[in-house]
């Protein structure tokens, strides 16, 4: 069962005479119910973009250009921006957006800033929404006592503890996480990831999680969807994306990561670097660095097709 | 094997700063002691990778190593010569020979220079550049060498041209145009896409056979280090706990804290998990160390010895070292 699905959304970013960078051209897929999907790609793909515009968080000079976002069936898109806030953002979908945790009012306690969150969605007293961030405190492993204290007494796992306290505060059905891990230790970062995964589960959540690290999708996901240049190119399940990855730059991509418990083997780098979004190349964005390139992939673009074993790709090399 | 480098208990303390009143009170004077008794040797042809979380020490050690920063205490030696009596002009000249490559390419390369001009400035700076056409033949074969090429079509370039990969060649390359005998690369690929990272990986290993290099490669990510090291010591909080063959160290881990710290990172095979985490808490400060071994208060095996005594690093099997009670 499907929670949300992206049909065709399109959203650029406007640079003053410059034109449009399309950061979102038309991306399709979906998360089901309960299940985690994975958002992978290098920087400047879109990945944030994309979670921007679903939660219609974007910049003055970011536009969505058309497509739908329809969530248990409902486009959420076709909502006024107060319907929106009121329905949809944190209550229905969450976000722990990137750096979150450094984003923290450093002289507002904790515990006051979610209470914070929970006032401006929920038609709760105050008591009772400091009573459910102790219970938040508990579920996401802090200790309730430490509502009190102000962001530079929590450690940055505890910080990153309590900004998902902060996204669970409205009993959301999604919750997009942003690089959740990015600036924490490899032990703290472990943690972190058993706790989001533990949490989805018990809680029954779906998730989306936005990295550039290959192996945290594969620590946590079911699905994954691979980015590149504001297109989606591969999306299926994760084991066999990542077992038997079809599109060119999703076989580039895994060539490239290395394992620490698997065995010492070369890797391989993608030559060249990606396009600038200002004027992606005509055709298959990946065509100037794919080395099986042909002269179809410089002219059309390749649309998301399903194969038999139910993975979408977007290449003019698979599937014929 | 010759001995390149050995480093004998190198400290780096730093002062913390007090406040105005207590300085007049004159209460204590607290150190961050970032690097806290480190000793190891690096071989002639090899990379000698220092792994650890943020803040255990490890690009201090590189820094004091070179002196960039200067070392408390203890001794470093370079081919028999003790860097760390040398004085400033001595240690200039030794200085051709050992070089550095930073994390943030952005940072390290000025925007205002153009790129030949960047990858010339060391050989300006020891005054062995010769003439002008000279040092471009000089530049345009380092360029060559780390594969930005046709050089001409860099040389004349700026930074902001190119991107992070290419800059961080050309990072490489200004290292590279003083033929160094030692490279100390500090998290050389931490700030790159994944698709360039295996690039510039690739490149450091081709180089070190190409030139006979040996790097001391800084890194937090313990993949690339058990991809491009020889042997590896691993830091917690200013000290080595384990250290030897890279590939027997992230497989087959003994220091309790090295082994959580392995099995916390997640792979791409999507069959492998990361499993149970023993350990509690998180790295202490540096300004107040717990007594004994650093780590007995997250450890679940510390005894009453651990508590007090320090342990210190033995052989515990063929080539691995090892600080820990548990293990000696």
């Amino acid at each position: 069962m499907q929670l949300l699905k992206v049909n065709s959304v399109k959203m650029y970013y406007k640079i003053e005479g410059k034109g449009w960078v399309k950061a979102v051209d038309d991306v399709n897929i979906w998360v089901d119910k309960r299940a985690a999907l994975g958002l992978a790609g290098e920087s400047g793909c879109g990945k944030t973009s994309l979670a921007l515009t679903i939660m219609k968080l974007l910049p003055p000079n970011g536009k969505i250009f058309g497509g739908s976002v329809l969530l248990d069936g409902e486009d959420i898109f076709k909502l006024s921006d107060e319907e929106f806030r009121r329905k949809i953002r944190w209550k229905t979908i969450s976000m722990i957006p990137q750096g979150a945790m450094n984003a923290l009012n450093p002289v507002v306690k904790v515990g006051d800033q979610i209470v914070e969150a929970i006032l401006i969605h929920e038609d709760v007293d105050e008591e009772e929404a400091r009573g459910r961030v102790r219970e938040l405190f508990e579920l996401v492993g802090l200790d309730p006592n430490r509502v009190d204290a102000y962001p530079h007494e929590l450690s940055g796992g505890m910080k990153q503890r309590a900004m998902i306290a902060m996204a669970l505060a409205c009993n959301p059905k999604l919750v997009i996480a942003d690089e959740p891990t990015t600036a924490l230790d490899v032990i703290v970062q472990a943690q972190v990831l058993k706790l989001i995964k533990d949490l989805q589960r018990r809680l029954n959540l779906s998730l989306i999680l936005i990295t550039h690290d290959l192996s945290i999708i594969s620590e946590i996901c079911d699905s994954v969807a691979i980015m590149y240049a504001g297109k989606v190119v591969e999306y299926g399940p994760v084991e066999l994306v990542y077992e038997e990855p079809m599109h060119p730059y999703t076989r580039g991509l895994l060539a490239a990561v290395p394992d620490v418990k698997g065995k010492r083997r070369r890797l391989e780098s993608i030559p060249g670097a990606p396009p600038d979004l200002l004027s992606p190349p005509r055709g298959c964005r990946f065509n100037p660095r794919c080395k099986y390139a042909e002269k179809i992939c410089a002219v059309e673009e390749p649309p998301l097709v399903k194969l038999g074993d139910g993975r979408l790709v977007a290449c003019h090399k698979v599937g014929d | 094997m010759k001995e390149l480098i050995r480093v004998e208990n190198l400290k780096k303390w730093f002062p913390v700063r007090k406040g105005f009143l207590s300085s007049l009170l004159g209460g204590e004077q607290l150190y961050v002691r970032a690097v806290d008794g480190v000793s190891f040797k690096i071989m002639e042809g090899e990379i000698f990778g220092l792994a650890g979380e943020s803040g255990c020490g490890k690009t201090t050690t590189a820094r004091a190593i070179l002196r960039l920063v200067e070392p408390t205490e203890g001794k470093v030696y370079y081919r028999g010569v003790e860097l760390t009596s040398l004085d400033k002009k001595q240690l200039r000249k030794v200085r051709r020979e050992l070089q550095i490559i930073f994390q943030d390419p952005y940072e390290s390369l000025n925007p205002r220079m153009l790129i030949c001009d960047i990858v010339a400035e060391p050989l300006l700076v020891q005054g062995v550049g010769g003439s002008k056409s000279e040092r471009e033949e000089r530049v345009a074969k380092a360029l060559e060498s780390v594969g930005l090429t046709p050089p001409e079509e860099f040389m004349y370039r700026f930074p902001h041209e190119l991107s992070g990969g290419q800059r961080q060649r050309v990072a490489i390359a200004r290292a590279l145009i003083l033929r160094p005998k030692f490279i100390a690369a500090d998290e050389p690929v931490s700030m790159l896409d994944m698709s360039i990272r295996a690039g510039i990986l690739n490149l450091m290993l081709d180089l070190k056979e190409k030139f006979g290099l040996s790097y001391l490669y800084i890194t937090h990510d313990l993949a690339t280090a058990k991809y491009v090291c020889d042997r590896i010591a691993i830091m917690y909080l200013g000290k080595i706990v384990e250290e030897g063959p890279a590939i027997s160290v992230i497989d087959e881990p003994l220091h309790p804290y090295v082994k959580a710290l392995i099995e916390s990172v997640p792979t791409p095979n999507p069959r492998v998990k990361v499993g149970e985490i023993p350990i509690k808490g998180e790295v202490p400060t540096p300004i107040d160390i717990p007594p004994g071994c650093r780590f007995h208060p997250r450890c679940p095996y510390a005894t009453d010895k651990c508590k007090v005594k320090e342990p210190p690093k033995v052989e515990v099997e063929k080539n691995r070292y090892v600080a820990c009670h548990l293990l000696s």
